[in-house]
Order: structure tokens, then sequence, then C-alpha cells
């Protein structure tokens, strides 16, 4: 390069020196360290700017936020596996059961204003299902009864009738009665489709 | 050589090439070797980065990254290459890393946060007794830009022959000939303004 520099204007020879006589700058007396350090695993100084990403982002935060999307994928996938499978004995409503059943037929004879009649064979087959001596023909005589009333859309033409039937005919295939299998995957695709009702509409 | 050849222990550090020592490196793993081409590059490679423009603390982090990824990279090394090409060409690639960094562009934009830093340099370096020459020579050449400054660096700091920056850079010997003359014009302005101020 001296022999490059021989060649330059003289002016610009002197621009050279200059640049080469300028005093530099030097690491902190910790450098050396700090760097060996670093390679053998060690934590080494971490960056004042914010270019290096923290020892906190490093080794707990992205962590944590890959373990908190894991949890979120794990609790949604959860929440959907209840829609497609309800539980195997969901508790009658107690509203219902408790005081309207002892009166779907009075004395007289009349049907008080809120029957449960709609809904008796989805109980009952929740009552049959739970019972282990139940024949297969009476549980599938109850789900037809269900099954028949289900209109073309895999609905029941009202939203907790159709909740109802379809989970009364989920616990039924849950026991094996292939009966209830179609009109059940029709009631789901109907839910599928319209969405679970507000719970105002009930 | 001269054909005969030392051995490792018997030798001083001092006399040992950078080659040999980043081969040893490589090949065996020799932390001891890697520990003397930091203790001589780290402040080449300090002032490398102050004069692209970064800040001292900024500068420190990107030494130690180059020599990280110098570590990492070591099997790679073919003493083909000269070490210090090998070794520039790895700082290179940080310190684009660096100004990719969106919010660190955005800093050197807006200039706000970088003159802090520049004037707490200044603080630090009048301290450690680096005088207001280092710093001005240093701002004069952040200033060319990235085409006059690799020249300058490469010819003036790192003192390779005008062929050899050709060849590093890509470009015509006639090309680095007009860069250099242009980038001293310029930095000769800039510096003899400041002389003046």
């Amino acid at each position: 390069m001296d022999k490059d520099i021989e060649m330059l204007d003289p002016a610009l020879r002197d621009v050279v020196a200059r640049l080469k006589a300028a005093p530099t700058a030097h690491v902190r007396e910790s450098f050396h360290a700090d760097v060996m350090a670093a390679l053998e695993g060690r934590p080494a100084r971490q960056s004042t700017g914010a270019y290096a990403p923290s020892w906190f982002y490093r080794n707990v935060a992205s962590r944590h936020a890959a373990f908190a999307i894991a949890a979120t994928i794990v609790a949604l996938l959860g929440v959907a596996t209840l829609f497609m499978f309800p539980a195997a004995n969901p508790p009658v409503p107690s509203d219902i059961a408790d005081s309207d059943a002892p009166a779907i037929e009075l004395a007289d004879g009349s049907r008080p204003a809120t029957s449960i009649a709609p809904y008796a064979p989805s109980y009952a087959v929740q009552s049959l299902v739970a019972d282990q001596s139940t024949s297969s023909e009476t549980l599938a005589r109850t789900v037809e009864e269900i099954a028949k009333t289900q209109n073309a859309d895999g609905g029941w033409g009202c939203p907790e009738l159709t909740l109802r039937n379809t989970a009364a005919l989920a616990m039924a295939v849950r026991v094996g009665d292939k009966t209830a299998k179609s009109a059940w995957k029709r009631g789901v695709r109907h839910l599928r489709a319209h969405g679970i009702p507000e719970i105002d509409s009930f | 050589m001269g054909g005969k050849h030392l051995s490792w222990e018997s030798r001083r550090v001092s006399d040992i090439a950078d080659t040999e020592l980043m081969l040893r490196a490589g090949t065996t793993n020799d932390e001891s070797a890697f520990s003397v081409l930091v203790q001589r590059y780290s402040n080449v490679l300090l002032n490398f980065f102050l004069r692209k423009g970064v800040s001292f603390s900024d500068g420190e982090d990107l030494a130690q990254r180059t020599f990280l990824r110098l570590w990492r990279y070591r099997a790679r090394y073919s003493p083909q290459a000269k070490f210090t090409t090998f070794l520039f060409m790895l700082a290179n690639q940080e310190v684009i890393d660096f100004f990719r960094s969106a919010k660190r562009r955005k800093d050197m934009e807006n200039g706000f946060e970088t003159e802090q830093k520049v004037e707490a340099d200044v603080v630090r370096q009048d301290r450690d007794g680096v005088d207001d020459e280092g710093i001005a020579v240093r701002r004069a050449v952040a200033g060319l830009s990235d085409s006059l400054r690799d020249v300058v660096e490469l010819g003036i700091f790192q003192e390779l022959p005008y062929a050899e920056i050709a060849e590093i850079l890509g470009i015509p010997q006639g090309t680095v000939k007009s860069r250099m003359f242009n980038a001293l014009r310029k930095l000769k302005e800039v510096l003899d303004n400041g002389q003046r101020h």
C-alpha cells in the first residue's frame, strides 16, 4: 500500500498520514475474558443497546411465549372436543327434572304450560344409557323416537331441543347404538351450520 | 518458514501467524490459539466498527459477536484465504445485520439516540486518553459513502495493496484508485473544515 500511497498527490498523502496517526479506541479490559467466556457457554457481557436480545427475552420470555401459544392451542382443541363429544352423563337440568317432571300430566289429564314432553325422549335416552341392564332394543326404540322427529336440516326446530336431542344421541352412540349414529351426525352438522344458540334464546 | 518446523510450545505466541492460529482453532478446537487472535484483533475490529459510524458500546458488541461468529465458522476457514479477509468478511456481515435492524436504522436516521451515545463516547474517549483527533477522523470516515469507506478501510487502515482490495471488493484496480482519490479528497475537505472550526 505504501507504494500506492507514494503515487498520490502530496496533499492527499498528508491526509493518509493523518488518518494513520489518529489515535484509536481500545476495548475494555474485560473484553477478552468476556469473549472467551462466551465461547465456553458462560454468560457473556450483555449488550447495552437494543440490538441484542436481553437475557430475559432469550431465556425466559421467548420460552414462556412458546408455552403460552401451545397451551392456547391445546385449550382450543379441548373446547372443540367438548362440542363434538358431549360428556357421558350430562346432568339433567334441575329446574325441569325436579319440578316439572312429575307434572307431565296432571290429575285432570291436562298438561302444564311448561311441559317437558318434547324433551322426554332425550331424558329417557340419558337414563337408559346410565342403566347397564337396559337392552339394546329398548335403547334403539327410544333413539328412534328422537330420530323420527328430526327435521331434514338435522335440527328439531328449536335450538334447545336440538342441543338436548343431539347430546342424547351422542351418548347412545358412545355406548354402541348404531341407529343413533346418522341422526347424531346430522344433528352435529346442524349445530355446526347454525352455531351454538345464544343463552337468551333458551 | 525456512523449512524448519518449530513446535507450538517452543515458539513465542507473537511469532505465530494468524493463519496457523486459526487453523489450529479450527482443526483442534484450541481455545488458546483462538484467544491469541482475540487479543490481536479486538481493537482492530472495534475501530473498524467505529469507523462505520456505530457507537462505542455497539462497536464492542459487534466485535464480540464477530469473534463468536468466527469461532462458530472456524472449521470453514481455508488457508488459501488470508485470515484478515475472512475476519473482515464476518465483521462486515455483523455490521450489515446491525444496520438492518429497523430500530437501529431509525435511530441512525433520527440521530437522537445515536448523538447521545456519541456524546457519551466522547466523554469516555476523553477519559481513556483518546483526543479529539481520533474522534474527528472516525466521524469523517463514517461520513463517507459505503463504497468509498470500504476502500479507505482496507487501503489505509488495513494497509492492503490496491490489487488485493480490488480482489476483495470485486472491482477493477482502476476503480479502487479513483475511489481512494475521491475518498481522500473528501476526507481532506472534512478534516480541514473541522480544523478551522
